[in-house]
Order: C-alpha cells, then structure tokens, then sequence
C-alpha cells in the first residue's frame, strides 16, 4: 500500500530524512520510532503529499506521489500531531467541509458523522465554532475527518498525545478495525507499549536514516520494544 | 506591583518601534530610526492640519467675547479623534492581552493588571489627544500671549482632557467586551462599532465648514448652547483661559467620571477577561447537512474565512461599504454634483468626454481599497496543511479565492457605477464599456492580489494584523491598484482630443482583457505551481 524509496529531504544543509526506504502492505499497523527531531514528521508529511523532496518516490497503492498528488491525496488521510483546524468554521461545518473536497454522498456523511462523533464524544460541541474546542477535542475532531472516506492509508503524527484514556482507547481499537478492512496504518508515536501492543510492523528512525524495520518479532525479538529501542539509540 | 505591571506595559508599547513583528526579532537600528522618522511625519502632518483648524477658527473668535469656544470646539475635535483613534487598543489591552492567563496565575490583583493597562491606554489617548488639541493651545499662546500661570492651565487641561478620552474609550471597550461576550457574531459588532464610529467621525468632519460659516453668523446663540449642553467643555475652555475655579470644577468632573467608570470595570473585569466567546449547546442536527461541489466547498470556507475577522473585513473591505455610501450619496446631491460638473466643462467642453472615464476611474480607486485576495494564502497560516493533504488542486484554490473577491466587489461596485451612470447623459455603448471594463478591473485586481500573495507568503505569523496590515503584497496591490485608476484618468485627459471616449474605453477593455488572459495562465498553469511547493 505504502512504497518509500530512497527518500532525502534537506532543510538548507541539514539532512532531515536520508535515503529512507520503507514499504508497509494493506492491512498492517506500522509504527514509526524514533527520538524527537528524527525526521518522523518530515517523513509523514512527505508521504501526505505536504512535503516536497529532493531524491527518491513515494507510492501510494503503487501510485507515485511526485506523478499524480491527487489520486494519492484521495487514498490517503493524515492527523497531524498538532491539528491548527479552521478555527472560523463550527465542527459540523469543517466535517461538512472536508466531505465536500472528498466528496462524500449526504447519506454517507451524515451516517459517519454521527457514528463517529458519538464514538469520540463530541456530538454535542459539533455546533461550536473550532476556536473554542481544547486540544483533544480538536484532536478527536481531526480523527473523524480522517476517516469520513473510508482512508486505504491512514498517516497518523502522535495520534495519542492531548486525547483522554477512553478516546485512546477508542482509537486503538478503531485502528485495529481499519486495518481488518484492509487500510494500511503508518504512525508515529513514543508511546513504545501502545506501538509494541497493536503494530504489526515498527520503523525506527535516527537522525534521518532508518536504523532498522520489520515485523515486530523481527525488531523487538524477546526483549520488549523499549529495550530494543534503548539499545538501538 | 502595580509599578512592575506598569513597567511591563510600557515595555510592550515600545516594542512596536523596536521589535519587527513578522519575525519577532528585534529591528536593526537603522529601522528603528525609519519607523520613528515614518511616526514623527505623520504625527507632525496631523499637527499642522490641526494647527489650521486651529488657525480658522481663532481668526473668527479671537478678539470676541467668546474666546472659551475656540477652545471648546477644539476640544471636541480632539475627544473625537481621541475616541476613535484609542478605542479598539483599549479593548485589546484591556481584555484581550496574550498575557491574561499568565497574569491571573501569579499573586496579582486584578486591580493591579486592570489600572496598569488602563495608564497605557491613557498615555495612547494623551498621544492622540495632545495632536488634535496642543495645537489649539500653541497657536493661542502664539496669537495672544501667555505667561506661566496660563501655560499651567492649559498643560493641566490637556492632560485631564486626555483623561476624559481614555475614560471614554474605557467604557466603549466595556460596552464591546460585554455586547462580544453575549454572542458569537464577534466580528460583526466590532466592524459594526467601528463603522459607526468611522460614519461620527466624518460627519463631524463633513460639517465641520458648515459649522464654522454658522458659527461666524450666530456667535451668539451657539455660544449659549455650548455652554448649557456641553458645559463639560465650556468648562474646560474657561480653565484654558485662566479659570482656576473651572479648571477645579473640570479636574473634578473628570475624576469622578474616571473613578465611577474603574468602578463599574472592576466589578466583573476577570470574569469579562477570562471569558471565551460565547458557545452554544444547542445540539446539532446532523441531518441538515448538505452537500456541496469543491469550488462551492471553498468559496464557502473564504466566506467564512472574512466575515470571521473584523480586521480583515474592515482593512479589506471598507471600500465595498463605501462604495454603497458613496452611490447613495451621489443620488442624493445629484443636483450639487451636476452644477459643479457643469462649471468645469464650462470652462473646457472637452472635459465632458472625461465625465465616463473619471467615473469609471473612481470605481476602480474604490476597488483597490478593498485587496481580499492579497493577504488571503498567507491568512491559511497553520492551516495551510489542510489544503495540502485534502485532495484539492491549487488551481481550484487559487480560484476559490478569486472568486470570492470578484462576488464580493461586484455587487457594490456595479451599484455604485449604475448610480454614478444614472446622473448623467451617457452613450449606451459607453454605458457597456464601462460596465465590462469595471468588471475585468475587479478581476485584475483579485489577480494582482493572489499573485503577489503567491510570491511574497507568510504562513509563520502570529497575529493576522501583521498580514493584512503591513504586508508588502497588501501594500503594493493597493497602491499598485490606485496607481492604475489614476493612469486611466491620465491618458483619458492626455488623450481627450485624438480619441473618442468610446475608443479608448474599448483600449481600456482590451488592455485589461489581455491582462486577465496572462493572468488567468498564469494563476492556472504557474502560481498554482508555484503554491504546491510552498511548505
């Protein structure tokens, strides 16, 4: 589902991703590990089609990135660790919004607005305008756009930071059924038990390169994800 | 504690002159002696015009036994300007400072943090204050003389007048606090507020000449209104002349104004200052949802996008509401407007062939103030990744957005134009010119805007004002925009007797329509580009 190959992005002289190459197929729960500034964001974001970059290609159910944005964008959804949302626009009003851009039908829309909007408890804060949401309502509300159409590739940046117990909850096992429907799941997180709990496969990244991936038995072997990631580091 | 808050304003409102606000970092000294220069000039400038104002209305009551009401309408002159120019700083410092949280959590009293914001207001009115009325006093002091004891007087006045004007941007930044925390339509009521501020303002200034010619005829009785209606001024006017007893009785007035008006504030100052906008629980009926096509989608998010920000309405979009006042207006003194007109071609019948292009050149000055699409990709701010990661093309984007500015001019501004068509004898052919070029000059306009955004982003700021303020794209789409409309008036005079109006409005038409074809490739095929590869 997910083909990186060779992928460098530099920011002036520094090398924030070097020669990254990773491959993720549908249904699989890939975390990304890596300390802060490793280049897990910048990966992400090139994959989400934000970024542009200087060497190599990503594919998207073996569509390139770099050939046809769109076609990829239209594959893919993408919550950033940060979600800055349209703060002029009430939570119906931006889940309305985003349906639109993907085009989503009234019924469809309106059957997983509500599904999911109960799911994460914010159905009844929906009428307000975005500016006055916390973090985790805004984090909560960013999760339900990125799966209002049903994403064949879901990029998640520290999707569990700012939410409470019950919605991580929620989350994790809405990753976990995702994934059953064949969506192919790359997310970075510092959360090692979560990551060594639900993934199938783990990315670790240092400084820009990929120090090592595979199958979580392959990563980890019988020592848990923390310690293998320690000894790595 | 109050000193240590006092300091820290102080500080911030010196920031503006050594801190650059696009970057946050400080300004190099070579700057900081510019922008100082830039305040001095237009500090000066407004100094002198009111030194003329002044110098008008000293010549018809100096020397009469009515000297007290040069000063009194000064005076009022200076609390109007004072009011207007301070109001909307005063309620951003008083309730919407970034620092409200932070200062709340230390050991402060409230009433420390609301008088240490309330003396930098002060000192803001004092500035705004001090340009319209020193004048006054100055050319007084100039024209009659003074010794120690009159210069006394009149600093004391001055100071206390600006006290008057920061006491009442003080209850008018209350009055918006409390009318904004009791609804969601936030940005309505400032741009609201303002306008009908803007609208005081200018009909003041409009009747200004008015009042002066009455004044001259009926001293007298306008004498004896002022002193009875606004015996606050007249009371001021008596100090500034030397009055002791009505410099106490002013002094006093105003104090208690001020101690009544810190009263009422304090009372529910934090909970006015900690409270977000009003929300709403009304639950929402998700089955009212509809669905709409991309480009509808994201005229629709444009739209929300500038009637959520009072700023950006007011800077980007007084000119539609002018331009409304304007038709009205024009209907209105038609018969001032034909009379004038006609002693010009009067003197030169070749003026006449102007009258169609001197209209369509003040639509288009209208539509240059009034740059949407300038600040508008920079206004994405954070939010530009959202367009970047949706599956939306730039183009559609780029269109959205010069769209929404062309909906928005075209209703006002083809009011105005018909308005202005209507008063006078015009060729129909020349009616249709002028319509068609009044519409491709507002997509010039929104393209110019959207070009110079591409080229010139900003997406790391932190308050909007940087962007719709003092942006350079803003600045050169506007001046760039005026400079355009005068040239159509230029080349029509240079011109007026080699062709007719007819030929060279259809010139106009064609030079603008090959403008919008470039554009148009270019926003399609380039800047759309240019925008996908923005980070």
């Amino acid at each position: 589902m997910l083909e990186i190959n060779d992928l460098c992005k530099n920011y002036g002289s520094k090398k924030a991703v070097d020669h990254l190459s990773l491959k993720i197929e549908k249904g699989e729960i890939c975390a990304f590990i890596g300390h802060n500034g490793a280049g897990k964001t910048t990966t992400l974001k090139a994959v989400a089609g934000i970024l542009a970059f200087e060497k190599g290609d990503i594919k998207i159910d073996g569509i390139s990135i770099k050939d046809d944005p769109l076609t990829c964008k239209k594959k893919i959804a993408y919550i950033p660790d940060n979600p800055d949302l349209y703060d002029y626009m009430s939570g119906i009003q931006y889940l309305n919004f985003v349906a639109d851009i993907f085009n989503i039908s009234l019924k469809e829309r309106q059957e997983k607005i509500s599904r999911y909007s109960e799911l994460f408890e914010i159905k009844n804060e929906l009428g307000q305008l975005i500016v006055a949401y916390s973090h985790g309502m805004k984090q909560k509300l960013a999760i339900v756009s990125a799966l209002l159409h049903d994403p064949q590739l879901l990029l998640m940046d520290e999707p569990f930071v700012g939410l409470d117990p019950m919605a991580s909850f929620k989350l994790k096992e809405l990753m976990k059924e995702a994934c059953n429907k064949g969506c192919a799941i790359f997310f970075s997180t510092h959360v090692l038990d979560v990551a060594e709990k639900i993934c199938d496969r783990v990315a670790i990244i240092k400084e820009g390169k990929l120090i090592k991936s595979g199958t979580m038995e392959e990563v980890k072997g019988d020592e848990s994800l923390e310690t293998a990631f320690l000894e790595l580091e | 504690m109050f000193k240590l808050l006092l300091k820290k304003e102080l500080i911030e409102l010196a920031q503006i002159y050594y801190m650059d606000n696009k970057n946050n970092k400080k300004r190099n000294p070579v700057s900081i002696a510019l922008y100082v220069f830039l305040f001095l000039i237009a500090y000066i400038s407004m100094f002198v015009s009111f030194m003329a104002t002044a110098h008008s209305l000293g010549s018809i009551l100096f020397g009469s036994d009515n000297v007290w009401l040069y000063f009194a309408i000064n005076a009022l002159m200076a609390v109007a300007v004072g009011v207007v120019a301070s109001v909307f700083s005063s309620y951003h410092s008083l309730y919407l400072a970034k620092d409200n949280d932070l200062l709340l959590s230390m050991p402060i009293k409230p009433v420390d943090i609301l008088m240490a914001r309330m003396s930098k207001v002060y000192l803001l009115s004092f500035v705004f204050t001090a340009m319209a009325f020193l004048p006054s006093l100055v050319y007084y002091y100039y024209s009659v003389g003074f010794d120690l004891y009159l210069l006394i007087c009149g600093v004391a006045a001055l100071l206390f007048l600006s006290l008057l004007v920061a006491t009442l941007t003080f209850f008018f930044a209350y009055l918006l606090a409390l009318l904004t925390r009791k609804t969601k339509a936030n940005s309505f009521i400032t741009v609201f507020f303002s306008l009908v501020l803007i609208f005081l303002y200018y009909l003041f200034y409009y009747r200004l000449n008015t009042m002066m010619n009455s004044l001259l005829l009926n001293v007298e009785n306008i004498s004896d209104f002022v002193s009875f209606a606004l015996f606050l001024f007249y009371w001021l006017a008596e100090a500034c002349l030397g009055n002791l007893l009505y410099l106490l009785l002013f002094v006093a007035f105003i104090v208690l104004l001020f101690f009544v008006c810190c009263l009422i504030m304090k009372k529910n100052y934090v909970r006015i200052m900690t409270a977000s906008s009003a929300t709403t629980n009304k639950k929402v009926d998700i089955s009212k949802s509809r669905v709409s096509a991309v480009q509808t989608a994201l005229l629709k998010k444009e739209f929300k996008r500038f009637t959520s920000s009072a700023t950006y309405m007011l800077n980007n979009g007084f000119g539609l509401v002018m331009s409304i006042v304007m038709a009205v207006m024009l209907i209105i003194k038609k018969d001032l407007l034909l009379s004038a007109v006609d002693t010009v071609i009067y003197t030169d019948a070749s003026y006449a062939s102007l009258i169609p292009v001197l209209l369509f050149s003040m639509v288009c000055l209208m539509v240059s103030t009034n740059p949407i699409s300038a600040p508008s990709i920079s206004l994405e701010g954070k939010t530009f990744w959202l367009l970047k990661s949706l599956p939306v093309d730039m183009k559609d984007v780029l269109k959205a957005k010069e769209r929404f500015c062309v909906l928005m001019n075209l209703g006002p501004m083809m009011f105005l134009l018909i308005s202005a068509m209507t008063i006078f004898k015009i060729d129909i052919i020349v009616k249709i010119e002028m319509i068609i070029d009044t519409i491709l000059y507002i997509y010039f306009m929104a393209d110019l805007g959207l070009i110079m955004n591409v080229l010139m982003p900003n997406f790391t700021w932190t308050n909007e004002v940087v962007i719709i303020k003092q942006s350079l794209a803003v600045g050169i789409v506007l001046l760039g925009g005026m400079a355009m409309a005068t040239l159509f008036t230029v080349f029509a005079y240079l011109l007026r007797y080699d062709i007719s109006v007819n030929i060279y409005l259809l010139l106009v038409l064609l030079v603008l329509l090959i403008i919008r074809v470039i554009f148009a490739y270019l926003l399609n095929n380039v800047f759309n580009k240019k925008l996908e590869k923005i980070a």
